[in-house]
């Protein structure tokens, strides 16, 4: 199994004559991003929060990597208090100067005013972080081909390089497109193969 | 990579192996004076030379001569070319010969294919 980042590096160097490692390894983080970024297929539940009275603000930490490497919540997909969906204008996702660096805060006047313990479960879209190279073990290999060909679309695309062409771009574009849908599509669906109507770049 | 491994390598294709003997053709500091200027013309022409392994930006430095067992910032990687433009500098050096001239331009050739296809 894959496990981090440069465990893709034999899977595109081949088809990179000339580009320095150390550069194909920035690309794979900025693909790993933008993959996960449009996708939302990092997904991960947060569960049994304890909830304390007139408590606004609640850290987000996802538990997982080290804390230098530690993914960016990119956006909060639903709240539950004792099994209730909280409605999304209730709460922020904000950002903390320390670690964990997000926190969810209810908005003035949405402030619960009942405690209660392991009663909030969160599920977060988690980003990797622009430091670290670690994914979780299942999701890199999972989408291990999305990440490929989105890093390899960037590379192919670059003009005055060595490693620029344009019938692979084409080529790695279309994979591009198509590894984001079906991995867009089985979040949304939960099967990989129900048809979502999509135009271009809508993925609705 | 240091600096002595890469003016050991031009030398040896230069065919000036006597370093500081009497045979010598192209001094120490030429040569160091055409790394200095290899390493500034791909540092700013060529950014992916400047990221390190650690995916931070390398500052750029000059080769000493006077220490020239020191580790170059430059990533092994790209040994080949910077060998290739000391080379075509020392050669380019005698412009009134032409076969001279001539290894100069296929020097000068080979490191700029190094960096962008269908130079």
């Amino acid at each position: 199994m894959l496990t981090t980042l440069d465990d893709l590096l034999p899977y595109v160097e081949p088809e990179l004559p000339g580009a320095p490692v150390n550069f194909i390894r920035l690309q794979l983080k900025s693909a790993a991003r933008r993959f996960f970024d449009e996708t939302e297929a990092w997904q991960t539940e947060l569960k049994d929060l304890d909830l304390i009275a007139d408590q606004a603000s609640y850290d987000l930490d996802p538990g997982i990597l080290n804390i230098t490497t530690q993914p960016e919540v990119r956006r909060i997909v639903w709240v539950t208090i004792d099994g209730l969906q909280v409605p999304a204008c209730d709460y922020n996702l904000e950002p903390k100067s320390v670690a964990p660096f997000f926190q969810l805060t209810f908005v003035e006047g949405k402030v619960p005013k009942f405690g209660n313990n392991e009663a909030m479960d969160v599920r977060l879209v988690l980003v990797p972080s622009a430091l670290g190279e670690e994914l979780p073990e299942y999701e890199l290999n999972k989408y291990m081909e999305g990440i490929r060909s989105t890093l390899m679309y960037a590379m192919t695309s670059m003009t005055n390089t060595k490693w620029f062409s344009p019938s692979q771009s084409e080529k790695y574009r279309r994979l591009q497109h198509k590894e984001f849908n079906s991995a867009k599509r089985e979040k949304l669906t939960n099967f990989k193969l129900q048809a979502v109507r999509s135009k271009g770049y809508d993925w609705i | 990579m240091t600096g002595s491994e890469i003016e050991e390598k031009a030398r040896h294709i230069l065919q000036d192996e006597a370093a500081g003997g009497e045979a010598e053709v192209v001094s120490s500091e030429e040569i160091f004076s055409y790394i200095n200027d290899g390493l500034a013309e791909m540092y700013a022409n060529f950014p992916a030379v400047r990221i390190g392994n650690t995916g931070a930006v390398t500052p750029y430095a000059d080769a000493d001569v006077y220490n020239p067992t020191a580790v170059l910032w430059l990533d092994d990687f790209f040994r080949t070319p910077l060998i290739n433009y000391v080379v075509s500098r020392a050669f380019s050096a005698d412009a009134h010969d032409a076969r001279d001239r001539d290894r100069a331009k296929d020097f000068r050739d080979a490191f700029d294919k190094f960096f962008v296809a269908g130079a």
